[in-house]
């Protein structure tokens, strides 16, 4: 005879009232297929002690900001903490929050963006090489290396939506291809930066912290305010978490796949203007390293303000406190390669925290 | 009716005897007794939920059943979810979704595990090809080992399935000394498969059973297949066995009453009171003229505002493309469309929403909620517009409009800005057809409405659909549970094979109506 044990015990539990035998619902869970129970039934939180909790939850991250900056303080306080300090942490980091701000808009719609570093050294190798071998003047050089920038953001996006190919593997091979052809255009060369206009420009001081780093603050706030107030932003959420959902819904989702695509060429290619501006000399592969740090800002974000989405201001911390940590670190006299240690190592802890931290939300997305 | 057939010295090929398999409260099969005879081709028939699915898991052994027995061949055997040694069990089950890899070749997917090495180790590429081209044309089917399996039609593709499967038999059977014991279970075979074909298929199952005397049981929702193919069929309703008949005694009619049993009355008291049925006479909204796409053979049909419309089948009859196809995300054929007058040239589902029309779809997590996405952007998604300052979202204004709706339709706990993924299943449908009252569009199509959700829920929702009725609003419920549709309906359509086979207004509308609708031999009535 047929072993029973272990069924026993679920036949001693179930509900044997003969009215549920015929219930229509019931059909659902012995059909396999379609119709399987699969809603999740969380039951709700205990309130009170989960509200100091979830505070921390939420906030984690900017906390850390401050915990960060007290800690370097007392460690090395004649040399970290200084007002000319923080003046040079937000100046320099500029080019990083504008390249953050393009890579959340496009995280948020579910695609990625591993092509800016590319169209980063693409745009700045355009400008220079039409002001120094075509004697162009710098406003034009700078517009047609906008349009070169554009362009490459409209490639990848009719790759992506058009052709459906994930953007993943279409970026990833754009960043390499940008980049080849700005070593193309340059010459494999380091060239200085020939125009003054644009060393004016980006190095201009308000408050003692520099102009580009004002840019990378009114895109935050502008990406902000799409994603909490305006209809787009809304729709841009649903595109990245349900995506299905949102076409039957007749939102033009591939409308706005594109649109993020294009936008982050766009901060790509004013990262570029902003590095060119601010450094002497550029090369079109100067935009490479910052793939990394990007994405651990973003990623340090996603995990704070709202909790499981990548939302601007998130992004915004998330700079900051790996500005704060690599500058940290290197005036306490660490090698420069802890840089990269830190930068590497705060992606995976900020994916980690995510996941520890990280509401309902965060599982389906890592 | 019903059939005593132990007369036979023969012992029966397969028989489980009072087989019970609850799901937590659900019971899905309930004391089932089923005989087959060594030799037939035995059709077990039943409408969506009846069990028949659990049956073929239990048999395949996904499931040990929670009580009952089994022998084969007039011996006891444990289940082989049960058993220890399954791989004995000479019982091949060919799935609903055949199982085959598609980016892989054919020889690859008919020898899977089976392969034969040369004395090297290496496969033995040449005597594999060799017998997977015999095996395949002793079913009548000339096709390329190397091809990949994914360039095949469905039909061959369901049929190299049944060929592995015949072939997994042969070997159980040689390794069991060569007794004559084989049983080959086909789950919904035909499902997926494109019409013209399943003729052809159904003539080679009978083939098959035949020239190798294979014992064959299929599972089907579609009384044409069984009352073609099968000698005999057990007919399951709610987890029960009607009965076992002999297939030529029994015809449609006689069929369809079968599948209604007598439990379908405890329904009746909520059926939707005749006089509160809404009198003809709304505003046409939408006009469908000789529509045709791939599952929809040519239907014409009126929906007006003020009335709920059922739009229900048996599954594959067509009925559940119909609100895809209206809302321009799977493509049409040929016929018109006409929406509010206008004809619709070109379909897309923001076209459809501009126009006024609102499609809830039938999957909660996949196509109609966002489930990562907070109550509040569940019900304003796709329709923010009565929210907006110029072109500034007031968050205020869809927090207060989407906290009365909660309260509205009664859904715990009340917060705006829970994610949906946590609230249950029927709130989170209650939700999402708040999103259609929110709308308030001439159109409201909703898609399986209650699927997985408890009856409670259910029977607000129907409430909630019939208020929406009385509203400038027209209501298409479509539903694969034809139970649910006499409760909220002023008017059914049925389909069939892409059909509609009739059309049940007011009083006309019961379930009993429906099933004979779906079970109806349709075909011989046009002809």
């Amino acid at each position: 005879m047929p072993d029973q044990s272990d069924s026993s015990n679920r036949e001693a539990n179930s509900n044997l009232s003969p009215t549920r035998v015929a219930e229509p619902n019931d059909s659902i869970s012995t059909e396999g297929g379609a119709g399987q129970v699969t809603s999740t039934q969380h039951l709700p939180e205990t309130v009170g002690s989960s509200n100091l909790r979830t505070f921390i939850k939420r906030y984690f991250v900017v906390l850390l900001l401050p915990a960060l900056i007290i800690l370097f303080a007392i460690l090395a306080p004649s040399t970290f903490f200084t007002a000319y300090n923080f003046e040079t942490i937000l100046t320099t980091n500029a080019v990083l929050i504008i390249l953050a701000i393009g890579e959340t808009a496009v995280l948020v719609t579910g695609e990625f963006d591993f092509s800016f570093g590319g169209t980063l050294g693409l745009s700045a190798a355009v400008v220079v090489m039409l002001i120094t071998n075509l004697k162009m003047p710098t406003l034009e050089a700078v517009f047609i290396s906008l349009l070169a920038a554009l362009l490459v953001g409209v490639v990848n996006a009719y790759f992506v939506v058009k052709l459906k190919v994930k953007s993943f593997i279409v970026t990833l091979g754009m960043g390499t291809l940008t980049t080849g052809i700005g070593l193309g255009i340059t010459g494999s060369q380091t060239i200085s930066n020939p125009s003054k206009f644009l060393s004016t420009v980006m190095t201009k001081r308000i408050v003692g912290v520099g102009l580009p780093f004002f840019y990378g603050l009114i895109l935050v706030a502008i990406i902000w305010f799409l994603l909490e107030y305006v209809k787009t932003g809304r729709n841009m959420y649903f595109s990245g978490e349900g995506r299905k959902a949102a076409f039957l819904a007749g939102i033009h989702v591939n409308k706005i796949r594109a649109g993020v695509l294009i936008f982050s060429a766009f901060t790509a290619w004013l990262a570029g203007m902003v590095m060119l501006g601010q450094t002497t000399a550029v090369d079109a592969t100067y935009g490479g390293p910052y793939l990394l740090p990007v994405f651990a800002a973003v990623f340090l974000g996603f995990t704070t303000i709202r909790s499981g989405r990548f939302n601007a201001l998130g992004t915004l911390v998330g700079v900051l406190v790996l500005a704060v940590g690599s500058t940290g670190l290197e005036i306490l006299s660490v090698a420069s390669w802890i840089t990269q240690v830190f930068d590497g190592g705060v992606l995976i802890v900020a994916v980690g925290l995510a996941n520890v931290l990280g509401g309902e939300r965060i599982d389906s997305w890592l | 009716m019903n059939q005593s057939h132990s007369e036979t010295t023969q012992p029966n090929a397969l028989e489980v005897s009072h087989l019970t398999m609850r799901f937590g409260p659900v019971t899905a099969l309930d004391d089932v007794s089923i005989s087959i005879n060594p030799g037939e081709i035995h059709g077990i028939v039943g409408h969506n939920g009846s069990g028949k699915s659990t049956l073929v898991e239990i048999l395949a052994g996904t499931y040990a059943p929670t009580n009952g027995a089994l022998s084969l061949f007039g011996s006891p055997t444990p289940f082989p979810a049960q058993s220890r040694d399954s791989s004995r069990f000479p019982v091949a089950v060919v799935h609903q979704d055949v199982g085959l890899v598609g980016s892989m070749s054919v020889v690859d997917n008919f020898r899977v595990n089976r392969f034969t090495t040369t004395a090297f180790g290496t496969l033995n590429w040449r005597s594999e090809k060799r017998l997977t081209r015999q095996r395949l044309e002793s079913l009548g089917l000339e096709i390329d080992p190397d091809i990949l399996v994914e360039r095949l039609s469905v039909a061959d593709q369901v049929l190299i399935a049944v060929a592995r499967a015949l072939l997994d038999l042969e070997e159980i059977r040689k390794r069991s000394e060569g007794k004559d014991q084989e049983i080959l279970i086909l789950d919904e075979p035909t499902s997926s498969l494109p019409s013209g074909t399943v003729d052809s298929f159904l003539s080679t199952i009978s083939e098959i059973n035949r020239n190798f005397s294979t014992t064959v049981i299929i599972i089907s929702h579609n009384p044409r297949e069984i009352m073609s193919l099968s000698h005999r069929f057990t007919a399951l309703k709610n987890g029960k066995v009607v009965g076992t008949y002999i297939t030529g005694q029994v015809d449609y009619t006689e069929l369809a009453e079968l599948m209604a049993g007598q439990e379908i009355k405890h329904n009746a008291d909520k059926r939707v009171e005749f006089s509160s049925r809404s009198e003809k006479g709304g505003r046409e909204v939408l006009k469908v003229e000789n529509l045709i796409a791939q599952r929809i053979k040519g239907v014409d049909f009126t929906i007006n505002t003020g009335e709920v419309v059922g739009i229900t089948g048996l599954l594959g009859s067509g009925h559940e493309d119909i609100p895809y196809i209206l809302c321009g995300s799977s493509p049409k054929e040929g016929g018109s469309i006409y929406f509010l007058g206008n004809k619709m040239e070109k379909l897309s589902p923001q076209r459809f929403r501009q126009m006024g029309g609102m499609l809830l779809p039938g999957d909660r997590k996949l196509t109609s909620g966002v489930p990562l996405a907070t109550v509040r952007e569940n019900m304003t998604m796709g329709y923010l517009d009565p929210y907006l300052k110029g072109r500034v979202l007031s968050k205020k204004s869809e927090h207060r409009s989407v906290s009365n709706m909660l309260e509205r339709l009664r859904i715990r706990p009340k917060d705006p800005d829970r994610t949906l993924a946590t609230f249950s299943g029927g709130q989170q449908q209650k939700i999402l057809v708040a999103r259609c009252i929110l709308r308030s569009a001439p159109l409201v199509i909703i898609d399986e409405p209650s699927t997985g959700i408890d009856v409670g829920a259910r029977d607000e929702i129907h409430a909630t659909l019939r208020e929406m009725a009385k509203d400038d609003t027209a209501v298409v419920v479509v539903s694969s549970q034809y139970e649910e549709l006499p409760m909220v309906c002023d008017r059914v359509l049925v389909f069939q094979n892409g059909i509609i086979s009739g059309e049940l207004t007011g009083d006309q509308v019961s379930e009993e109506a429906i099933l004979k609708l779906c079970y109806m031999d349709i075909e011989s009535k046009v002809s």
